[in-house]
């Protein structure tokens, strides 16, 4: 069957569609969702496609909540993402810091999930809610945790022939939040972020989770961190210890700011975004 | 490929390469006055249209992905010959001086109070976060949006 | 204010409807038949010298009518205020031996469209022979520095005429000079001695346009330049130099800018635009990018001061040092007037009787640097102003009060000779004190700029 196109533009509206034209075309296609970043190489003439594949007409625009689970469809802007209640904490904080009204309707949730820093910070929140990347492709789908997607800078755990289509939290914790740090106050790039997932009750912590974003090139889950707060009492001592490993371990790539400083600044948000329940 | 949009009211038709940005199309190809070129990568806002309604950086969208909808610059605000609310609020806040930025900062102006009729201070500044100005200081555009909040 | 019609009463800009409406015209919006684009192939390196330039497989890219380069160019160097009697000129249009800054154009690819223009610059191959920089204005200055002017020094010589300022066979000094009195016996006699340094970055403009310009060649070897900027006859003085023709066959016309601030006063690239069109003999349009905004166009210069400040027991200033660092980058262009300006501004607005000011118009491996917002002056009040406070609490003086001592009232004489008529300094700090609502002592209130 052939697939619509118009001097190497698809604009298919079958994900099957979608899936058959990036294992046909390979290389020489570039995939556009809302295009904040692919476009930006066009611009500035740093690739040459031969085709683009955009992604805008696939039925991925949506969110679907049923309890603490929630599904959301890659193509789904981030407006949209907030014109929806009931989001987990630390999404519905992360989409809310993502600023200015016109990158809000370009930017969707499957392009946050793949772009590098100092963006990402949906995958910063995401990966603290244990959320997991849904891939399609010509063998099937498949489900992987958003903290194995990354398997180095710009190099992702997916195949030639597969999409995301979707991302999962199948039981957002009890308690999430989100912080950020900008080079301005409404707006610029994202220094850092950190993303903080707990399932507590007054005298125990019984998961963690903590992904800190900005530091690298993707957001990395501060394991060590979490090592200081599984099984331990929600008191301000846990949380201040926590604070300080949550870059134990980790070989920062950021360019533009000292090691210490961004270190610091992790140490800090995370304390702020765990505020709550400290008190 | 051959695209067909509506422009500002107006049905038009371009002859549009592959990798064209609409920013590229409205500019250079329709000598469209209304968008303007700052810096390509969807940070300044100079270049804002509205898609169906919602602002996009016309640098950052396809030409090809227009087809068949509708483009709204700054300049086809007007109703019945009639300049819009926002349009006057700036004019009678002195919400401009180069006007490079105008158009761009017009459209997301209006689309925050289209969903927002009673933005905080704190809104607007979020909202207009991709409308960079290096004249005004921003100040008189956050006085003539909060002159038409309705409370 | 009854009786005037203007004069304090609200008056609204003439542009505003045009702005809201999207409808004013800039350089962008000019398009002509036949119209070609440029970009350009820019060195990678801060110094180097040019050993070859292949532009062979950028022009076999279709859609390339033509690259330029210095061989195209009648009078290829030219400095901006030469009508001025600022020399001697020393900037290429486009570089036939020896590049200067990172990201100085080398040469012009002119093509059918901007994507075609950037596609065969990125093909053009150039060999360059690179050469220590000197990147650090201290170090430019040090005799041991590699030279990078011909006249055998990393500074401007002022006071020979080439300045714009004196006259031509004077004695010639790297650096401007405004001294006054006898600042040695100042500093003999003074109680306290107070020394500073003060570091201003250069600051990028950004205005949100970019510098675009579009050159169309007319009947009888004219050419009309359409270009945003601020000083239309700087763009014709020196389009009109480099082609070696009268200035009135160039017409320059420039549409409202989008944003200047000072960073579209120098002619940066009409030149080279003009070149190209002339070259073509087609209209021709350059759109800078953001990123050649950034690291190519002017900025405000760099710039280093150190005063040594002579002080009495009561707080007053009897005498003034300065040595003044201004970082003019690879290229001459406005730079003196600047260092003029802000040496005669060392003192701020205060009586300093004996005074010895040294200005520097350092040229290092930058990009060059040019005006922007107070030009000269805006470096020169933040170290006056910081000084003043080391002073005064070096003096252990309020630091009002000893602005309110030391203010210059008229008819005393500034450093550069002149007697002051319209001091009003102290009143002014009077009223900003009254609108801040903060209390001045009587002895204060007092004070006059008239004695």
């Amino acid at each position: 069957m052939r697939i619509e196109g118009d001097a190497g533009f698809y604009r298919p509206k079958r994900l099957s569609d979608a899936i058959r034209l990036k294992k046909s075309l390979g290389d020489k296609a570039m995939v556009v969702a809302g295009g904040t970043l692919a476009v930006q190489l066009l611009n500035k003439y740093l690739v040459e496609p031969e085709a683009i594949i955009s992604l805008e007409d696939l039925p991925l625009s949506y969110v679907k909540m049923v309890g603490r689970r929630v599904e959301i469809g890659a193509t789904t802007t981030v407006a949209a993402l907030l014109k929806h209640q009931g989001l987990p904490q630390a999404l519905a904080e992360a989409a809310r810091s993502i600023h200015g009204l016109a990158l809000r309707e370009a930017a969707t949730v499957g392009g946050n999930l793949m772009a590098p820093a100092p963006s990402g910070d949906l995958a910063t929140a995401l990966m603290a809610l244990d959320a997991e990347v849904l891939l399609r492709g010509s063998r099937g789908a498949r489900a992987v945790p958003l903290s194995k997607f990354y398997r180095g800078a710009l190099q992702y755990n997916i195949r030639r022939d597969e999409l995301i289509y979707a991302v999962r939290v199948r039981r957002a914790p009890n308690f999430s939040s989100f912080r950020k740090f900008t080079a301005y106050r409404y707006s610029g790039p994202t220094i850092a972020s950190v993303a903080v997932g707990l399932d507590l009750d007054r005298r125990r912590i019984r998961r963690a989770a903590v992904s800190v974003g900005g530091l690298t090139t993707h957001p990395y889950r501060a394991t060590a961190a979490e090592k200081a707060l599984t099984g331990r009492e929600p008191a301000r001592e846990t949380f201040e210890d926590a604070a300080q490993r949550v870059a134990d371990g980790v070989s920062i790539t950021h360019g533009l700011y000292s090691d210490a400083y961004l270190r610091r600044l992790a140490s800090v948000l995370f304390v702020r975004a765990v505020e709550k329940v400290m008190s | 490929m051959r695209i067909r949009f509506v422009l500002d009211g107006y049905e038009v038709e371009a002859d549009v390469k592959l990798t064209d940005t609409l920013f590229r199309v409205l500019k250079d190809r329709l000598g469209v006055r209304s968008v303007h070129f700052g810096c390509g990568e969807g940070s300044c806002g100079a270049c804002i249209v509205l898609v169906d309604g919602k602002p996009r950086y016309s640098c950052l969208t396809l030409a090809a992905s227009v087809d068949g909808k509708k483009v709204t610059t700054a300049a086809g605000l007007r109703v019945d010959g009639e300049i819009a609310e926002i349009q006057r609020a700036f004019v009678e806040h002195n919400a401009a001086q180069c006007g490079y930025c105008t158009p761009g900062m017009i459209l997301v102006a209006k689309a925050l109070l289209d969903q927002n009729q009673n933005p905080t201070d704190e809104e607007i500044y979020e909202a207009l976060a991709g409308n960079l100005c290096r004249c005004t200081g921003y100040v008189p555009i956050v006085e003539a949006i909060k002159s038409l909040a309705r409370r | 204010m009854d009786e005037f019609a203007l004069l304090g009463k609200p008056v609204r800009n003439v542009q505003l409807l045009g702005h809201v409406t999207g409808e004013t015209e800039f350089v962008d919006d000019l398009s002509f038949p036949g119209m070609l684009w440029i970009k350009a192939m820019r060195s990678p390196i801060p110094r180097g010298r040019i050993k070859k330039i292949d532009t062979s497989k950028a022009e076999r890219v279709p859609g390339v009518v033509k690259i330029v380069t210095a061989k195209d160019v009648p009078n290829n160097y030219h400095v901006n205020m030469a009508a001025l009697g600022i020399g001697p000129p020393d900037e290429p249009v486009l570089p036939d031996n020896e590049v200067n800054y990172k990201g100085e154009a080398i040469c012009l690819v002119v093509a059918k469209d901007e994507e075609t223009a950037a596609k065969a610059a990125q093909l053009v191959d150039v060999e360059l022979e690179e050469l220590p920089p000197v990147l650090d204005m201290e170090e430019a200055l040090r005799p041991d520095a590699p030279v990078i002017k011909p006249w055998g020094l990393n500074a401007h010589i002022f006071g020979s005429g080439l300045d714009g300022a004196t006259p031509r066979g004077g004695q010639g000094r790297p650096y401007f000079l405004v001294k006054r009195g006898d600042v040695d016996r100042a500093f003999e006699s003074a109680d306290y001695v107070v020394e500073g340094s003060y570091l201003v970055p250069p600051i990028e403009h950004a205005p949100i346009e970019p510098h675009i310009c579009v050159a169309r060649p007319e009947p009888g070897g004219r050419l009309t330049i359409y270009t945003a900027t601020q000083a239309p006859y700087f763009v014709r003085d020196n389009v009109a130099a480099i082609l070696n023709i009268p200035p009135s066959r160039v017409r320059v016309v420039s549409p409202s800018v989008g944003g200047g601030f000072g960073g579209k006063v120098d002619p940066e690239f009409e030149m080279q635009v003009a070149v190209a069109a002339m070259a073509v003999g087609r209209p021709v349009k350059w759109r800078w990018t953001r990123e050649e905004e950034f690291t190519v166009s002017t900025v405000r210069p760099a710039v280093k001061i150190e005063f040594k400040d002579a002080i009495t027991r009561d707080g007053v200033i009897i005498g003034r040092r300065a040595r003044l660092l201004h970082d003019s980058g690879a290229y001459t262009r406005t730079s003196p007037y600047g260092v003029i300006k802000a040496v005669f501004n060392l003192s701020g607005p205060y009586y300093i009787p004996n005074v010895y000011y040294q200005g520097y118009c350092v040229y290092t491996n930058k990009q060059p640097s040019s005006a922007m917002r107070g030009y000269g002056v805006f470096e020169v009040s933040y170290a006056v102003e910081l000084q003043m406070e080391r002073d005064a609490r070096t003096v252990g003086m309020d630091s009002l009060e000893f602005r309110f001592k030391n203010a210059y009232r008229n008819g005393q004489v500034s450093a550069s000779g002149k007697v002051i008529e319209d001091a009003y300094i102290i009143e002014t700090m009077r009223e900003a004190a009254a609108l801040a609502s903060y209390p001045l002592p009587p002895h204060l209130l007092s004070m006059s700029s008239w004695g």
